[in-house]
């Protein structure tokens, strides 16, 4: 199993034990007397169990498990985001956004050993913007309009990036054998 | 990878992309109140991330990794329109959330996606066996 694979599977964990304790929490709250704004944690349950979790499992076990892109480079390799590179580069660009056409080629610095770097992006802004999440959240929901909001904003534009970091990369991973 | 598995996986990429572009728009409504009509999209977020994206790639792995029949994989043909019902589906159930959409449009998408577990299940009910059986 690849470090990084371990890393998502670990830490995958880490978040369903805190997503099963926050439930266990929210249920609590009527039984305990907690305050009603303990409420406010019931958005950041949800992700903690389904992004924390379950996508994050599934990124860590693709990245392992989904066709190899070469024995040299198993988890990831300069032809195959190369590959990616050309098949966007071919897209008509000039026409969807009225701009002259892109190069056949890229420099060689864009996808130079995009892969294993874009993996670990991905681990790391699917994490802070999670975990800035279950921060900006909550607090955000109690003080509306403030420093909160921005970091909630912050939070989201992460985890997207995060996801298409995660796509982009294993595209070329999918294929027909 | 077969054919099948690559369609319902990179769908299920597409969906996660989706799904996340519009969880984005919601949490960052929830920070900036942006339009309050982006709480349509909450309906279309879930329907993408829980069936478009986890669901279907469930699906588009259990086809490539379940055990075959020698070579084969049995017949193929539910498994594939258990692929199009799904996806029709999903898109019937998003669409319902916009406004003036027919009622009955949610219910129909909600069919279609039961129609395609079903199908998918017709397929790999005899392949969930043990090994070499």
């Amino acid at each position: 199993m690849p470090p990084l694979t371990r890393w998502f599977i670990k830490v995958s964990l880490i978040y369903l034990v805190a997503a099963l304790l926050l439930g266990a929490a929210l249920e609590a709250r009527t039984l305990l007397g907690l305050p009603a704004s303990v409420n406010t944690l019931r958005p950041v349950y949800f992700h903690l169990f389904m992004v924390g979790w379950v996508t994050q499992l599934i990124f860590g076990v693709a990245g392992w498990m989904f066709p190899k892109a070469s024995p040299q480079r198993p988890h990831g390799s300069h032809h195959e985001t190369r590959k990616l590179w050309g098949r966007l580069s071919s897209l008509p660009w000039d026409r969807l956004a009225r701009r002259p056409p892109m190069g056949k080629s890229l420099p060689h610095t864009v996808y130079f050993h995009t892969s294993e770097v874009a993996s670990w992006a991905t681990f790391g802004l699917l994490n802070a913007g999670l975990v800035l999440r279950v921060i900006s959240e909550p607090l955000g929901a109690l003080r509306p309009g403030s420093i909160w909001g921005w970091l909630m904003a912050l939070s989201a534009l992460l985890q997207w990036l995060a996801g298409l970091a995660f796509v982009l990369n294993i595209w070329a991973r999918v294929r027909v054998r | 990878m077969p054919r099948l598995s690559c369609w319902f996986v990179r769908a299920s990429f597409i969906y996660l992309i989706l799904g996340v572009t519009l969880g984005s728009l919601l949490l960052g409504h929830k920070g900036f109140s942006l339009h309050p009509a982006i709480w349509r999209l909450l309906p279309a977020h879930v329907e993408f991330v829980f069936l478009g994206w986890m669901a279907q790639l469930a699906m588009g792995v259990g086809f490539w990794i379940f055990p075959r029949f020698w070579r084969s994989r049995g017949d193929e043909r539910p498994a594939w329109l258990g692929f199009g019902l799904l996806n029709t589906g999903i898109w019937m159930v998003a669409a319902a959330s916009i406004p003036g959409a027919p009622a009955w449009l949610s219910l129909l998408g909600r069919l279609a996606q039961v129609g395609a577990v079903f199908c998918f299940l017709v397929h790999a009910w005899p392949r969930i066996k043990p090994s070499g059986a």
